[in-house]
């Protein structure tokens, strides 16, 4: 594993992303491909990063811990935190052309392919799972759960941890 | 394509604050205040956020903090942000504005909506602009070291602790809830970040509502077909970019501005 076309991947998918896990989609497909990290690595990843505190982006520092130990979590903490200084350039920008349709239409149309893509990667991790009745019932409770206001995500990841432990 | 009509009601202005995209967030102000902050963009978590802040009159600002203070500030947040996204939003929102009055709620709205618009984490570009402003480039240092540090180290500390404990029968099963249960509250932040912004092509017209399904749709299928996720990306925003620009140039052609 070449650290640096690591750092170059997870910074790319950070560059193209506007929230903490809008990078899920591009990482996954360029890590599944090379084997660097498998579907099991992304989904305990995902569910470190929303145990732990701080933002949800986080994830993918325990992305990198789990593919390339402390120097990959070290890699992601760069990714991570380079691209959102272009909020200044954003800033400085926006005043001209927030007005513009195209500019408009870019924004709405990429947050749309974001979402799209964002389900089919989460597919993907759902489908290493198992499609079971199991795995259906719990990420349908953990959905109907998620939507109440006042529930913390972590109580629901709690939760579901007991399930799980109990059922076996 | 107006993507929304600026909806000003007598007496009121919008005020310059970037909230035009609808799905950035949305301000109205009046007098100065901020009369109506909804809030409709995607966060992490998805969770829609509305400030009610009709009735306060802005304090005075407290003068800019010392370097201590501001980190101290930071670290408070950074440990206590549980939860991601809205969670530490508010967190940030009571700690610098109401608790130590550096920034006005207008401000802090602002800026959030900016964030919504950079690349990658939301939070860190509003912890750039917020340690920019109170700060200058110590100050960008000292917000980011206090948000994350803790935060990161606590994320490192658990990961390392679940690779050693990985095997163990009870973090199996744990995990045999815990990992449907990611799917699944994921699913739902794809769906609350795409709900908006079907409903900004749906109050534009028959038209865009439709183009607003195929783009999701389309991206989603040709991800499946391996075209690559950034490429996809770019593609969909163009696609969108040159409807909304020859639908907002064919409208103002027809009818003069109103």
């Amino acid at each position: 594993m070449n650290p640096l076309v690591l750092l170059w991947l997870m910074l790319k998918a950070s560059l193209f992303s506007t929230s903490g896990m809008g990078n899920l989609p591009s990482l996954n497909a360029d890590l599944l491909v090379r084997g660097w990290a498998t579907e099991a690595q992304f989904v305990e990843s995902l569910a470190v990063g929303q145990l732990s505190p701080g933002p949800t982006g986080l994830w993918v520092i325990s992305l990198g811990y789990l593919v390339d130990g402390l120097r990959g979590s070290l890699l992601a903490t760069i990714a991570i935190l380079l691209p959102p200084f272009l909020v200044v350039a954003v800033e400085r920008l926006y005043r001209q052309v927030k007005n513009h349709p195209a500019v408009e239409g870019f924004v709405w149309g990429m947050g749309l392919a974001v979402s799209g893509v964002f389900a089919v990667a989460l597919m993907g991790i759902w489908r290493h799972a198992g499609f079971s009745l199991w795995t259906i019932c719990i990420v349908a409770a953990s959905f109907v759960l998620g939507t109440i206001r006042r529930m913390p995500v972590i109580a629901i990841l709690a939760l579901a941890a007991v399930v799980g432990i109990l059922s076996s | 394509m107006r993507l929304r009509p600026p909806s000003t009601s007598n007496g009121s202005r919008r005020g310059d604050v970037p909230c035009s995209p609808g799905w950035v967030g949305s301000l109205q102000v009046t007098e100065g205040r901020v009369v109506n902050y909804r809030r409709v963009s995607p966060t992490e978590e998805g969770v829609s956020l509305t400030t009610p802040t009709s009735n306060t009159s802005d304090p005075p600002l407290s003068p800019p903090p010392s370097l201590g203070a501001h980190l101290g500030a930071w670290v408070s947040v950074g440990l206590q942000s549980f939860g991601g996204g809205s969670s530490t939003f508010t967190l940030i929102e009571r700690t610098f504005v109401y608790q130590r009055g550096w920034l006005t709620e207008e401000e802090l709205a602002r800026y959030w909506a900016l964030c919504q618009l950079a690349p990658g984490i939301n939070l860190i570009a509003l912890a750039i602009l917020i340690g920019h402003r109170l700060g200058g480039t110590a100050g960008v240092v000292v917000a980011l070291a206090g948000m994350l540090v803790p935060s990161i180290a606590v994320t490192i500390l658990m990961t390392a602790f679940y690779a050693r404990a990985r095997q163990s029968p009870w973090v199996q099963a744990a995990l045999r809830g815990i990992i449907p249960a990611t799917v699944g509250i994921g699913l739902l932040t794809a769906f609350r970040m795409a709900v908006p912004l079907l409903r900004i092509g749906q109050r534009s017209g028959m038209g865009m509502s439709i183009l607003s399904v195929l783009v999701l749709v389309a991206s989603g299928a040709a991800v499946l077909l391996g075209t690559p996720v950034i490429g996809t990306l770019i593609a969909a925003g163009v696609v969108a970019a040159a409807v909304s620009w020859v639908r907002r140039s064919s409208s103002q052609a027809e009818e003069p501005a109103t």
